[in-house]
């Protein structure tokens, strides 16, 4: 297993770094358009347009460990910048997951890239649990106040469970249409560009 | 005046605000613990700050009191819902926000290493924090090289076509990660970067008094908290 050279780390910041700019680019499209808790489309809607950023990553830096470190350097950057708290651990789990699937299967390229592009996605899923714990805390709030939680539970019960299936459902079909939209560009844009990583295996993504 | 923290306690106030999320809290307990945050913002000298998120919070507390007798209402209670689990969610905000404020990027750093980051993630970090501004001025470049040629010039235009501005404003980007990351790499290593011994910061990171005190602090009222409760 060749190793990650300093270039190789460098470039994984890069695109860690443009991945989060898609990110931030999908949570103020989202705050515009649906109001309310909409945060639970961020991860979904990140996949859409992120096939690109990870395509690339795939290709530029095709080894055992890029993947993690990209999910690894989010989670902690998404700790300490505070704006998901809770994203620290499923970044980490789903990009090991997808590095393993990607960099140690042998499944056929286009069918591996593509699942473990959906698994890289669930890393953002963090913004969506706090509303696990907000319904809980609201439940609290109202039983320290003596109301009937009977019906309340009943309608928010639906509602979260609800957008959580939706969150999840939109991640999925995301991620598919944007790893086909991200193979599109990258051969509209990127097989011509030589580069590391790149040569005889360019098309075949 | 003010104290100057470690990131490290930092760290450990926006860890504590996370189990806070996810804990049953009483009305009374989360009063203490957002006042609790209220003082660190004091001690830190952001006085404004503190005073802004201290005044939301009991504004989410006013308006989910207001709405309360209504709450059959379905929409009402999805309004005040959102009260509830945005007030809960404030001690994150809260806390993220007073440790990135007078701590400096190289600060944070210093503070990963030390506490045995691996090598792997420091440098893919460090290039993230500094490599993100300039993303940023790339993208407003991008938009105003945009607006010349005639593509997308109001931002409603970026609303409605999201795939085209995603496309546009993207590669961009990523055809120049490649030259970017040479350079940062030349630049990265003429300092020394892939030096195998250890490396030093001009910031020194050390726990000092009061974020033994910060640190203690938390821990028990986390759990005197849970103990009373």
């Amino acid at each position: 297993m060749k190793k990650l050279k300093i270039q190789d780390y460098i470039l994984i910041g890069i695109y860690t770094a443009i991945y989060f700019l898609v990110v931030c680019i999908a949570m103020i499209l989202l705050q515009f358009t649906i109001p309310g808790y909409s945060s639970i489309f961020i991860p979904a809607l990140t996949a859409l347009f992120a096939g690109i950023v990870y395509l690339l990553v795939v290709n530029r830096i095709p080894r055992f460990g890029a993947i993690t470190i990209m999910g690894s350097v989010m989670g902690i950057f998404f700790l300490i910048s505070g704006h998901f708290p809770l994203s620290f651990l499923p970044n980490i789990i789903c990009a090991v997951l997808a590095d393993l699937l990607q960099n140690k299967t042998a499944i056929s390229m286009k069918l591996r890239t593509s699942v473990s592009y959906i698994i890289f996605s669930f890393g953002l899923i963090g913004p969506v649990l706090p509303l696990w714990f907000m319904k809980n805390a609201y439940i609290d709030s109202l039983v320290a106040r003596g109301k009937d939680t009977a019906y309340i539970d009943g309608v928010f019960a639906h509602i979260t469970t609800g957008s959580f299936i939706a969150s999840f459902l939109a991640i999925i079909m995301f991620s598919m249409v944007g790893i086909m939209i991200g193979q599109k560009l990258y051969l509209k844009h990127f097989s011509k560009v030589k580069g590391k990583g790149h040569g005889k295996n360019a098309h075949q993504v | 005046m003010r104290i100057k923290f470690d990131p490290r306690s930092k760290l450990c106030t926006i860890l504590f605000a996370s189990v806070l999320l996810m804990l049953h809290l009483s009305f009374p307990l989360e009063i203490f613990f957002v006042t609790l945050l209220f003082f660190l913002f004091l001690l830190n000298g952001d006085l404004k700050k503190g005073l802004i998120y201290y005044i939301i919070f009991w504004l989410l507390v006013l308006g989910d009191y207001f709405i309360l007798p209504y709450v059959q209402n379905t929409w009402l209670s999805l309004l005040s819902f959102l009260f509830v689990g945005n007030r809960r969610l404030l001690p994150t905000i809260m806390a993220a926000s007073f440790g990135m404020s007078h701590t400096k990027i190289s600060e944070w750093i210093a503070a990963l290493k030390k506490m045995g980051l691996p090598f792997a993630i420091i440098i893919p970090l460090t290039v993230l924090f500094r490599f993100f501004p300039t993303v940023i001025q790339d993208f407003k470049s991008i938009r105003s090289a945009m607006k010349y040629r005639g593509i997308a010039v109001t931002t409603l235009d970026l609303l409605i076509h999201p795939l085209q501005t995603m496309e546009y404003i993207i590669i961009p980007i990523l055809m120049s990660a490649e030259n970017t990351s040479l350079d940062l790499s030349a630049a990265a290593l003429v300092r020394g970067i892939a030096n195998p011994g250890k490396h030093t910061s001009v910031y020194e990171i050390k726990l000092r008094v009061q974020d033994y005190l910060l640190i203690s602090v938390l821990i028990f009222a986390l759990i005197g908290g849970r103990w009373l409760q």
